[in-house]
């Protein structure tokens, strides 16, 4: 139960933590090869990285990794604004990192990065990816047996396929760009978003949107049936189909994205950070995280060994050339005037 | 915070002062030191929850510029005004379905015997006896379109009903959660009220009804406005029902606050919403305790003993 006081307090609660309290955290120059504090999402996905990254690390460096979740962007412009920062490496969206380059993120030195096989077009100024994935069409094969929905036209079209539709309730989790996709648009002309367009093309389907939260509850939502088509991340879907839910995953104009991570301005252990990094990057390292997780490695030589039902649900070429990266520039730069817009027509 | 205890407390105490004759006045001796006894407690909420509010204000005119900019945008995005109303009146129709379903419940735990009350006082208990998350993840699968609640409904030819994902669902969810918040401060009250008064009534030639609207009902006034003030206030910050169990559509004032927060990182902006929601609540109890008449209720029940 979260009163209305109780969530005031928590807004300012990371305002005064960062204020107030100094002690916890970071600072960590102690022990044989010191330690690092690495802040991430949490749940299955950091459960992976640790066997893949955080462990082989620790034990080839002797650096520890102190672990932390889940991303916070409210946390970190606490800590970095009052010069309090517990953390060292942060992974978020590409578009977080972009937007605040220099000022709550590290500028990179390139001198300092070892990029064999990374897909350079994924580094930037600020960060480094670390997986990627795509926002792409998932159906549910019990709710149509026979011919399935094929695109995002199809994932509009209520009458070839009635039943409800899951989207994530963030602005940012693909549902503009599928919208557009939807109502013809083609890839190379999404950005900059129309948003009347897209919410024109939400609302003629609005009565059959099933909006979620969370990775759990998208869950929950394909393994339940109460979705019968979902845009979702991939990942999860595997999950739900090695419980033996029959999910087909569409790779028609899936929107790719990638996750990064970067170094926390004014972070204490940058040496031992940058060595982190170029970790993670190795091949060995990425196949390894996809073998744990269905996400796919941003290192072209990595080669994980993986069985078919996980190759199905990894972004790995099956669209033929159809997909697109959702661009991280105009996200960047319009992310809180999409999240501004989304509130409005979602909420009301 | 613990809504709970301080509840049952000052409701026991307001009820049971009504069945004591009047204390004789004791001279307490020290009672100036007594007043240090306060202090951890004072220290406690000052640091955790004077300090916080503050600060928030505080923001909500500074951040990101100096002025009322905060303000002037949550009265005309177009948004804001829409979900504030949306959850008065959410809070309203919860605290309404809370109290027709506490306030039989409440009295029959008065009539009945010490055993069968434990029993139904655990009964109103048990949400305390999870987790807030599982227990609204219960209320999806529960609610869900092939869930138990649906197939019942069906069998009974009366389903399926849309549930989740509506407005109903989240009301059916938060009177679940708040039930004990209603039943207890009514249950302190009502076993404090004399049923011979109700008896002498209907000794008198009253119908039972009027009995009841004019003799019961009054006298029930104090635990009544208690648990109805407690009920709406903390419906007003629900968060993780209307998010899980709602649409978008239904989504509260704490989301949007959340929203501010989390992905817009407008500390001033989510300040500005929680200080309009802080003077909202705050006019409505002052406008509720002088209609309802809590003070009156309550010295009336004092004076007539």
């Amino acid at each position: 139960m979260r009163n209305l006081r109780f969530r005031a307090f928590a807004a300012a609660a990371a305002v005064v933590v960062a204020l107030t309290a100094s002690a916890c955290g970071g600072g960590a120059s102690g022990g044989s090869g010191g330690s690092l504090v690495f802040t991430g999402a949490g749940g299955a996905y950091q459960a992976a990285q640790t066997r893949a990254f955080f462990e082989p690390f620790s034990a080839s460096t002797g650096i520890k990794v102190k672990q932390d979740s889940p991303i916070s962007y409210p946390k970190l412009k606490a800590m970095v604004d009052s010069k309090n920062v517990s953390w060292d490496i942060m992974e978020g969206y590409a578009y977080f990192a972009h937007a605040n380059c220099g000022t709550y993120v590290e500028k990179l030195d390139r001198s300092k990065l070892d990029l064999t096989g990374v897909e350079t077009e994924l580094v930037s100024d600020c960060a480094v990816p670390i997986m990627k994935s795509a926002f792409t069409l998932v159906y549910n094969k019990k709710s149509y047996p026979t011919a399935g929905p094929q695109s995002w036209a199809d994932f509009f079209d209520t009458k070839k396929f009635p039943g409800k539709r899951g989207i994530m309730n963030f602005a940012n989790q693909g549902p503009l760009e599928i919208a557009l996709l939807g109502d013809g648009v083609q890839p190379k002309d999404i950005y900059p978003i129309d948003y009347d367009r897209a919410f024109r093309k939400l609302d003629s389907i609005r009565e059959s949107l099933v909006f979620l939260n969370t990775g759990a509850e998208q869950e929950q939502a394909m393994a339940s049936g109460r979705v019968d088509m979902m845009l979702s991340w991939p990942g999860r879907a595997y999950e739900v189909a090695t419980k033996g839910v029959d999910l087909v995953a569409v790779w028609n104009q899936p929107v790719f994205y990638y996750d990064v991570v970067y170094i926390v301005k004014g972070a204490k252990n940058q040496d031992a950070a940058y060595k982190f990094l170029n970790f993670m990057l190795k091949p060995e390292q990425q196949a390894k995280l996809t073998e744990n997780i269905a996400y796919a490695p941003i290192n072209t030589q990595a080669q994980p060994k993986i069985d078919e039902l996980r190759a199905k649900f990894l972004p790995s070429g099956q669209d033929n050339g159809t997909g697109f990266w959702n661009d991280q520039e105009w996200w960047a730069k319009n992310l809180d005037e999409a999240t501004a817009k989304w509130t409005q027509w979602a909420a009301r | 915070m613990d809504p709970v205890g301080s509840a049952v407390t000052t409701e026991t105490l307001g009820g049971r002062k009504a069945l004591l004759p009047p204390a004789p006045r004791l001279r307490v001796p020290g009672r100036g030191r007594a007043y240090l006894l306060l202090a951890p407690a004072v220290a406690l909420v000052g640091a955790a929850f004077v300090y916080p509010i503050v600060l928030l204000l505080y923001l909500s005119f500074t951040n990101p510029e100096v002025g009322f900019g905060n303000y002037v945008s949550a009265f005309t995005d177009g948004i804001s005004l829409t979900i504030l109303w949306r959850t008065m009146r959410v809070a309203a129709v919860v605290t309404l379905v809370t109290l027709v379903l506490a306030y039989p419940y409440a009295y029959v735990m008065t009539v009945v015997g010490p055993k069968t009350r434990a029993v139904m006082v655990a009964f109103v208990l048990m949400p305390f006896w999870t987790s807030l998350m599982a227990r609204t993840f219960a209320w999806v699968v529960l609610l869900q379109e092939n869930g138990p609640v649906n197939s019942f409904l069906s069998a009974l030819g009366a389903g399926p009903v849309k549930l989740l994902g509506t407005g109903s669902g989240v009301t059916l969810a938060m009177t679940q959660v708040l039930m004990p918040f209603m039943t207890l401060p009514l249950y302190a009250t009502l076993s404090g009220i004399d049923r011979r008064l109700v008896d002498a009534a209907l000794g008198l030639g009253a119908r039972p009804v009027v009995a009841f609207l004019k003799v019961y009902l009054p006298l029930s006034m104090p635990g009544l406005v208690a648990g109805g003030a407690m009920v709406y206030i903390l419906s007003l910050g629900f968060y993780v029902t209307p998010a899980l169990i709602g649409s978008p559509s239904q989504s509260m004032m704490s989301q949007l606050i959340g929203t501010k927060v989390q992905e817009l990182l407008q500390f001033g902006g989510a300040g500005a919403l929680s200080a309009i929601m802080l003077v909202v609540t705050l006019l409505l109890l002052a406008v509720v305790s002088r209609v309802a008449g809590f003070n009156r209720a309550l010295a009336r029940l004092e004076g007539d003993r």
